[in-house]
């Protein structure tokens, strides 16, 4: 079973149809980061205000 | 479909602890390890279009055998490493002098919990808590970036209080929170501590953990992937005004690759043995990925889309986004849902 096959099971054995929404998912503003956990991946604002230069421990 | 900014490289299945939320579980600390042919072939393909960063993760990459010939490799290239580890092996202070020199710029330690007592408990291992808290000083001591990362489980939410002492020792230390979530099963089917299913666990963040963290003064992050209306609006409102949140999901924004052990492109890390695709079949080069990753935008469309009516009519929907799919793949509206808040 591949990634699409799951997530297409998993979708009709809960019922659920994946909806529209005209409004694009823009998530919450995560402001600016001490550590530039962007590198950690837990942050996607494409070296916007979260990635400012970090510090150590 | 967005050129990948973060790409994550599972070099390997294989890891020194045994948690008990961990999405790799059902291996056992064991499965597969990359080649390291591989994963120079999949660090030049990246190289093709620049992403921010290469995240190396397990299982657990200190233990991997090429984990230095890679770093070098990364750095060569002129990219950033960041290492995603339990810790344990970073507490060798040559071992880090040895990253610093191979490149290794950032070092994300998940620490499994804040007593001999919560690692027994979250990992099988009570020697964790000292042997970890001995790997964050020795990282202190260079100029690798670190990031205290914590995955709360039922565990630790039972022994929170104990988080007190551990974070005067490193108070300033950047932390990240994230929370246990379901897990796929090799046959498909979904898994999860009910305990800590959004609806369950949404008062305790709200009344005991997150103004402990705020009161406590430390530089925090909690990751909010919860569907949002399981909380008061003003309570987002203030989370997301002081700035303690991230988000990042890659089936929210498709922003990220990830490879697993065998070369297989996973949609994210908790797909293990679900690919989409796979190096050295569906692509080799930068160009023919980005052509292959743009044949997969239905996938995505399917996945970036609100995963039932109520969401899809949300008037918050643009900064909730539903949350983590993998709630959404374990259980569907009515526990996921507050209607009676919900902004409809």
């Amino acid at each position: 079973m591949d990634a699409k096959a799951l997530v297409d099971r998993c979708y009709a054995q809960n019922g659920l149809l994946a909806g529209t929404s005209e409004t694009e998912f823009v998530g919450l503003r995560t402001g600016t980061m001490g550590n530039d956990p962007f590198s950690s991946g837990i942050c996607d604002c494409d070296g916007g205000d979260c990635c400012s230069p970090g510090r150590t421990l | 479909m967005q050129v990948p900014k973060i790409a994550w490289i599972t070099v390997n299945h294989k890891c020194n602890l045994r948690c008990r939320w961990c999405y790799q579980r059902e291996l056992k600390g064991k499965g597969t390890t990359m080649d390291k042919e591989m994963a120079k072939g999949i660090v030049n393909l990246l190289a093709g279009f620049q992403p921010r960063t290469i995240v190396l993760i397990g299982g657990e990459p200190t233990v991997w055998n090429h984990y230095f010939t890679l770093a070098r490799h990364i750095a060569g290239k002129g990219l950033r490493t960041t290492v995603v580890s339990n810790g344990l092996t970073f507490a060798n202070y040559k071992f880090v002098e040895k990253s610093v020199r191979a490149g290794i710029t950032n070092v994300t330690i998940s620490v499994k919990g804040f007593s001999p007592q919560g690692y027994e408990a979250g990992c099988g291992y009570s020697g964790g808590y000292e042997v970890v808290k001995r790997a964050i000083a020795n990282l202190s001591r260079t100029p690798i970036k670190t990031m205290i990362s914590i995955t709360v489980s039922y565990d630790i939410v039972e022994r929170w209080k104990e988080i007190t002492a551990f974070l005067k020792e490193f108070p300033k230390g950047f932390y990240s929170f994230s929370f246990e979530k379901p897990v796929i099963l090799a046959d498909g089917t979904v898994a999860m501590d009910d305990r800590m299913m959004p609806g369950k666990i949404a008062s305790w963040i709200q009344d005991v953990m997150y103004p402990s963290l705020a009161q406590s003064g430390i530089d925090f992050k909690a990751e909010f992937v919860f569907p949002h209306c399981q909380f008061p609006q003003s309570f987002i409102d203030e989370v997301e005004k002081s700035n303690h949140v991230f988000g990042g999901c890659l089936l929210l924004k498709s922003n990220g690759v990830v490879f697993d052990p065998a070369g297989n492109v996973l949609p994210c890390n908790h797909f293990v043995g679900f690919p989409l695709g796979k190096y050295g079949v569906d692509f080799k080069t930068s160009e023919e990925f980005l052509m292959w990753r743009e044949s997969q935008g239905d996938f995505y469309k399917k996945t970036m889309s609100a995963p039932c009516e109520e969401c899809g009519k949300c008037n918050r929907w643009y900064k909730c986004g539903a949350g983590c799919r993998l709630w959404w793949l374990y259980r569907g509206t009515p526990e996921l849902i507050k209607t009676e808040t919900a902004s409809v």
